[in-house]
């Protein structure tokens, strides 16, 4: 039977925690039940100490007592017991207190040490014991006395075998601190001559062991010219010696210019070696050996990572790129560890090319411009953002400002050590083959006298020349003038009247540019005479179709008609052919009886042209021999 | 309506730890000292700076959304930034510091229009004064926390009071607790000037 009515009964705890949310699928949130620490917490909040206090206070008050103890039934409050605890341990503190205070009088009750049998002093064993921590400590102070003598005989040796100058080993310490970065490993004494500092991130452990000169007798014989120190400094053997970067920039097989730059040499104080010490010196070379070899290797990283067409070429201690074509950059990292005088003198024998101080410059401060980056933290606004590491400012606007790829694009590519190098390197040929080119043109045509003025404002890619082209005799009457502004890939011309003309890095190109400047010269002031003696200018035009081509650049040409139109002057000029002048004078038609001709205007009818022999034309310049010409044929 | 294009550039999905305290003024210039020997680029002077911050809801109370728009004062040509702060979360005591998401986004200097326009009401405002430290990829911020005197006007605020609001956090996409562990350590070296230590904001909120 009662298997039959077997029915599950579920059994499911009353529904203890409230309900704090219901989301929109149904699903109830509740609160979490309280854990033992919280509800003890939540039931103590709920006692109110003050009333119990308050009950004591109106003890005389019978009746305010009897209530309370109405309001305080034990049966329905749960807490009691707490409640006689905290009351038991309250009586037990007030009779503590009165029991201090009795004593604390002294006028009852005084409280005694118990003594107990104790054992009887033994005044001799306590004597032997004074007497010997007493002998004890003298020794410790005649040991120290004794040491204090030896230091202070030792010192006055020294300062009697060798002067005065000498320092002992802890004042010398102190020296070497103020200068460098010292630090303590076990018993050694270690310092650093990274840039780290600095905000270099090169990988050199960089570091030197400063230890305790010894002074053996033969050693200080030996080294008596140089000053004696009391401290010794010893570097790795990497940065022993002298280092240098040599960048040479080579034209087929021979040096244009060179740039370097170097460890320190041996001898740069020779002016004050009384106040730097000597392993000063040794320091601040191995440094420089230090920067050198990091300058290298970033140099050389920037071959890797270059994205030119024509790779670098990185072999051990030399780069080689390309800067024009047929024109190299060569870098080549050499150390030198004896300082020894033919080396030197063999050296500054190869270096026979011109030094490019402003390549040496960049070497010097590209890495420390890089270092100075890396370790420079802009603020970032609002404080909030994202920290920008030597960024360009324009960048953190680029996403706000909706700015597109096109218009960031300039502001992420920033040049590297190389590619900068490379660029001071190429504007460097820029400005030697301009220069090459303008002085030979000057040398080679002296005719209308060109001056080119070299601007001393410029940057390391960057320079300026203005250059003009007169006539001497009729400065007034023409003068063409424009201006060069030599870059890095190319050299943009500016003409007097705005023009501009962007022009390769071929010197040919150039050279012919100016040329054709010459040439649109020499029209112009053939142009002005002409008007200025009143020849009427028929044509002028600085791009003559007819006639035999140029090799190069176009034949200028002017046609000019003597005042009373008898006569005609045509004048061609070329920037590789020359002036060719031709003259026309009029012809009476022969053959014809003068009588049958009537009028003088069949003699307008002209000729043919006959070219002048120009170079027999007496005169010195252009502008003299045509104006004879000109003054000559007027009637 | 809106003349630019709003355009962000941010970082979704971030935490931040952080740890907070507060200094007196007496003695915020040996904290000062202290930090810039402890923190990164000893050798440049006291980076400043002065942020607003303006607070807007949308919602009703109870159920709310809360955006800060942030920018500087020092550069004005600086881009705004919209931040989104959520709860921070005490944890358990294995973690040392406190924890909260955090979304940040840069934008033009026309948010509080477009906030307006979406239907967000300003709420609150304040502006924070003070100086900025970096140690590895902790930010350390000193400042004083000011109020703005009437609305949209942050030139004219003035400190609520004489202390000092101290903040290290570190951000991260990725819980490491290890994290918070760095910033503890850091925190001890500041221990007998200020105490950072983690502060319930719940309880700061309920009482």
């Amino acid at each position: 039977m009662a298997s039959r009515l077997a029915v599950d009964i579920a059994i499911e705890s009353l529904l203890e925690n409230e309900v704090e949310e219901i989301s929109r699928d149904g699903q109830e949130k509740y609160v979490p039940q309280l854990s033992m620490s919280e509800k003890l917490a939540k039931l103590a909040h709920k006692i109110d100490f003050l009333s119990d206090v308050k009950g004591h206070g109106e003890d005389a008050d019978k009746e305010d007592e009897e209530k309370s103890l109405v309001t305080f039934q034990p049966s329905l409050w749960p807490w009691d017991s707490v409640r006689e605890n905290l009351r038991k341990s309250l009586t037990e503190v007030c009779v503590l207190s009165d029991v201090l205070n009795v004593m604390h009088d002294k006028k009852y009750m005084v409280l005694d040490p118990v003594s107990q049998n104790q054992a009887t002093p033994k005044p001799t064993l306590s004597l032997i014991t004074k007497k010997k921590s007493l002998t004890n400590a003298a020794d410790i102070l005649l040991r120290g006395a004794q040491r204090m003598e030896d230091a202070v005989k030792e010192r006055a040796d020294q300062n009697t075998r060798q002067g005065s100058s000498v320092k002992d080993f802890h004042s010398e310490l102190m020296m070497l601190r103020k200068r460098w970065r010292l630090k303590r490993t076990g018993t050694a004494i270690m310092g650093d001559l990274t840039y780290r500092s600095a905000g270099s991130q090169f990988r050199n452990p960089g570091l030197f062991e400063v230890t305790k000169a010894t002074r053996d007798e033969e050693r200080a014989a030996e080294q008596s010219t140089s000053d004696n120190r009391a401290l010794e400094v010893t570097v790795g053997s990497d940065l022993e010696g002298t280092a240098e970067i040599r960048v040479a920039i080579v034209q087929s097989g021979e040096d244009l210019e060179i740039a370097t730059v170097r460890g320190l040499m041996s001898g740069c104080y020779d002016n004050m070696p009384t106040v730097i010490p000597s392993w000063q010196q040794k320091l601040e070379s191995a440094q420089s050996n230090l920067f050198c070899k990091e300058l290298f290797v970033q140099l050389s990283q920037g071959a890797y990572n270059t994205k030119e067409n024509r790779p670098h070429f990185v072999m051990a201690n030399e780069i080689r790129a390309e800067i024009f074509p047929g024109t190299d950059l060569c870098i080549t990292y050499s150390c030198r560890k004896n300082n020894s005088e033919e080396s030197s003198s063999k050296m500054t024998h190869r270096d026979k090319a011109p030094r490019a101080h402003s390549l040496e410059y960049a070497l010097h401060s590209l890495l420390r411009k890089q270092h100075y980056q890396a370790q420079t933290l802009l603020t970032p606004h609002p404080v909030t953002a994202y920290p920008t590491q030597g960024g360009n400012k324009r960048l953190c606007l680029a996403g706000p400002s909706a700015m597109t790829a096109a218009e960031v694009a300039p502001y992420l590519q920033s040049d590297g050590l190389l590619e900068t190098v490379l660029n001071i390197s190429r504007h460097k040929v820029l400005q030697r083959r301009a220069v090459e080119v303008v002085d030979t043109l000057k040398a080679r045509l002296t005719d209308p006298c060109i001056t080119c003025h070299w601007s001393s404002i410029g940057c390391d890619t960057t320079t300026l020349a203005t250059v003009h082209i007169t006539s001497p005799e009729v400065g007034h009457l023409a003068r063409s003038s424009f201006q060069l502004h030599v870059g890095v890939r190319g050299i943009h011309v500016v003409n007097a009247d705005g023009d501009t003309v962007d022009i390769s890095t071929h010197a040919q190109d150039l050279e012919d540019f100016i040329l054709s400047q010459v040439c649109n010269h020499r029209l112009s002031v053939a142009h002005s005479l002409a008007q200025s003696l009143g020849w009427h200018v028929i044509h002028c035009s600085r791009h003559v179709g007819t006639g035999p081509k140029e090799r190069q650049g176009h034949v200028g040409g002017l046609m000019v008609k003597s005042p009373n139109g008898s006569k005609a002057v045509a004048v061609r000029t070329g920037p590789t052919s020359g002036v060719s002048i031709l003259v026309r004078r009029p012809q009476v038609p022969c053959g014809v009886a003068p009588e049958l001709l009537g009028s003088m205007n069949w003699g307008s009818l002209g000729g043919d042209f006959i070219e002048v022999h120009w170079s027999k034309m007496p005169g010195r310049t252009f502008v003299q021999k045509l104006f004879l010409l000109l003054a000559i044929e007027m009637y | 309506m809106i003349g630019k294009k709003m355009a962000v550039v941010g970082r979704q999905n971030q935490l931040e730890y952080f740890l907070q305290g507060s200094v007196g003024k007496e003695s915020v210039n040996t904290l000062l000292h202290r930090l810039r020997g402890l923190c990164d680029g000893a050798s440049r002077q006291f980076a400043t700076f002065v942020d607003h911050e303006i607070l807007f809801t949308l919602g009703s109370p109870g159920s709310s959304v809360s955006l800060r728009g942030r920018h500087s004062l020092d550069d004005p040509k600086a881009p705004w930034q919209l931040r989104y702060v959520g709860q921070s979360e005490m944890g358990d005591k294995s973690r040392s510091t406190l924890l909260r998401s955090c979304v940040e986004v840069s934008t033009s200097d026309n948010l509080t229009t477009f906030l307006k326009e979406l239907g967000f009401r300003y709420e609150s405002e304040y502006v924070l004064k003070g100086y900025y430290f970096v140690k590895g990829h902790m930010r350390i911020t000193v400042s004083q926390v000011c109020r703005v005197g009437s609305i949209n006007d942050p030139q004219s605020s003035q400190p609520i009071s004489d202390s000092y609001l101290v903040e290290i956090s570190l951000m991260t996409t990725v819980q490491q607790d290890s994290m918070a562990e760095e910033i503890k350590a850091f925190a001890e070296h500041l221990k007998p000037l200020v105490h950072l230590e983690k502060i319930d904001h719940r309880k700061l909120q309920t009482t």
